[in-house]
């Protein structure tokens, strides 16, 4: 017999190295997480950088386009890289298994969660790093700056995992899932002042724009990136994003099935 | 109706599942009723499967088999009755219940992406203890670092049967267990099947199953047909009852079995199927059926010893 000490982490920490793989190994994953913002990001400044922000705060058109792509990747991450594919492989009957071995849920979305998570992290930092190091017109920003940053992105990242989780308890189909996925992920890319200026639209609908929740979500990761606001400015918002993402993970984790 | 079928069992409604005296109720069904649209519905008055046994559930496709099983694992809610876990089984799907429980089903998987050695370690994690002679059993170190996506119907169902009993679980479920596994495989999984029930005399399984050796091994079957119980008994006890002891084949033209069929002693019962005559019966059997098959011109004839394999030929929904 194999004896074997029973470690509560364990389980969780091999889902988070089977899971990071396995996004990893998708090219459509990796596409719209590493490949897609970057590209995005090329051909919109070639196109229209150079000047000011349009979000103003001092910043050019390059810090408003990597923070705005920095915002879309974690919510494009968090729709298509974690709800579309857990409802994928609930509805493939590919955690009905899991269901048979002798430990929590919890401990497999854990693990589940952690790896977008830490897939966040890891391109978010590259992200950040790569274009403040290598692009012209980029404001300089400390690294504790940038810390806050990546660790503001990173409180949101969490509300949209336990949002996209406790929709997954909801929908059976994959093809639901993405197109539930596409309903929310395209008026938001577009219309919350990502890479596409709010103010050119409409002023009646400027104002519906200006008090959504991503809009307000970017600007605040703009002010942090300007230096406007600092850790200590930030830490009520991250505290009640990260309070409301475990609150949405472990209600979600607890409400979810392993199959369809 | 299929006559092959019923024929035999109608015979058995008196039979009384023989029990070890020891063994307590696992699962309990009782009033049990589900509709699946409208041509199919599965309806079980009272069922009582005994610990320490090993059950085979059989039947024609459609018969409810996997319905049956669906029930019992929770996938799909009866629309009446119960079919609950009992005794040392009540908690077998809680976390701590499932320590002894082994479950292997039909499509369903793992993430394709996820290596074999991972889902392994995952089990080991969970788990006191993990016998590594069964994993080398089902020949699992030689396709430990692949994908799971990437091995065979035969590979897959090889991870999952050796996950669901490397911790030599007490209670064990399988669905078709053998069905994409050669011969080798086939007989490794019976054999640990058979070694799982001498090691422990409270081993107790339940499985869906068209294959002969396995169900073979059974100590009780379930006979399914149409959505209701045919027969639940001794597997002994089904064969002695319905088929004697011995049986022979006689395979010629219609006009040449019609022949033999009416020369045969009325003690012994006879099935007719394309171009086929089966004959059961007693010790005397395959002395008669040997003069018969003298008498005539044959494509071919044997004769054997009653076992599963006849009552699982039988099986067919119409």
């Amino acid at each position: 017999m194999t004896e074997a000490t029973l470690r509560p982490g364990a389980i969780p920490l091999r889902f988070l190295k089977m899971e990071t793989f396995s996004y990893l190994s998708a090219p459509a994953a990796v596409f719209w997480t590493f490949v897609y913002p970057i590209a995005l990001f090329f051909i919109l400044n070639t196109i229209f950088g150079g000047g000011e922000s349009p979000s103003g705060m001092g910043l050019s058109y390059t810090d408003y386009l990597i923070t705005g792509l920095a915002v879309m990747t974690i919510l494009s991450t968090a729709l298509f890289g974690f709800a579309a594919v857990l409802v994928d492989m609930r509805a493939q009957q590919n955690l009905r298994n899991l269901a048979f071995m002798p430990f929590e849920k919890r401990q497999f979305y854990t693990g589940f969660v952690a790896s977008r998570m830490l897939i966040l992290a890891v391109f978010l930092t590259v992200f950040f790093a790569a274009f403040i190091l290598l692009a012209s017109d980029v404001t300089a920003v400390s690294t504790g700056q940038l810390a806050v940053v990546i660790a503001y992105l990173m409180s949101g990242a969490f509300v949209l995992i336990g949002v996209s989780l406790m929709l997954t308890t909801f929908i059976s189909k994959s093809a639901t899932a993405q197109a539930i996925a596409n309903i929310i992920n395209i008026p938001v890319i577009f219309m919350s002042d990502l890479f596409l200026p709010a103010a050119l639209f409409p002023e009646p609908l400027f104002s519906i724009i200006s008090h959504g929740p991503f809009y307000l979500f970017v600007n605040e990761v703009r002010g942090l990136f300007a230096g406007q606001a600092g850790l200590i400015d930030a830490l009520p918002a991250m505290g009640g994003m990260i309070a409301v993402g475990a609150v949405l993970v472990i209600w979600a984790g607890r409400r979810a099935k392993w199959s369809a | 109706m299929n006559t092959a079928i019923t024929d035999p069992y109608k015979d058995l409604a008196g039979l009384e599942p023989v029990m070890p005296a020891t063994g307590q109720t696992w699962i309990k069904v009782e009033d049990l009723s589900y509709r699946a649209g409208a041509d199919f519905d599965l309806v079980i008055p009272k069922l009582d499967l005994r610990a320490g046994v090993k059950t085979a559930i059989v039947g024609g496709n459609g018969s409810g088999k996997t319905t049956l099983l669906k029930l019992l694992l929770g996938d799909l809610t009866a629309d009446a009755g119960s079919i609950a876990l009992q005794g040392d089984a009540a908690d077998l799907f809680g976390v701590q219940g499932r320590q002894n429980l082994g479950v292997q089903l039909q499509e369903t998987g793992f993430n394709p992406v996820y290596r074999v050695r991972d889902l392994f370690a995952v089990n080991a994690a969970a788990r006191p203890f993990v016998d590594p002679a069964v994993l080398e059993l089902m020949g699992i170190p030689e396709i430990a670092k692949r994908r799971f996506g990437d091995l065979s119907s035969g590979q897959k169902q090889r991870v999952q049967l050796a996950l669901a009993l490397g911790h030599k679980p007490q209670f064990a479920i399988f669905d078709e267990p053998t069905s994409n596994l050669d011969p080798v495989y086939e007989e490794a999984f019976v054999d640990l099947l058979n070694g799982l029930a001498r090691e422990n005399p409270d081993f107790t399984a339940l499985y869906i199953s068209h294959t002969a050796n396995l169900v073979e091994t059974c100590d009780q079957i379930l006979i399914l047909a149409h959505g209701r119980v045919e027969t639940h008994a001794a597997l002994d006890d089904v064969l002695a009852r319905s088929y004697g002891t011995k049986a022979a084949l006689f395979e010629a033209p219609s006009e040449t079995l019609a022949a033999i069929a009416a020369a045969l002693p009325k003690s012994v019962t006879h099935k007719t199927s394309k171009g086929r005559l089966r004959v059961f019966g007693d010790a005397n059997l395959p002395k008669i059926a040997l003069t018969l098959a003298q008498d005539h011109t044959l494509n071919r004839f044997s004769t054997w010893n009653t076992c599963a394999a006849d009552i699982l030929e039988d099986l067919k929904n119409d």
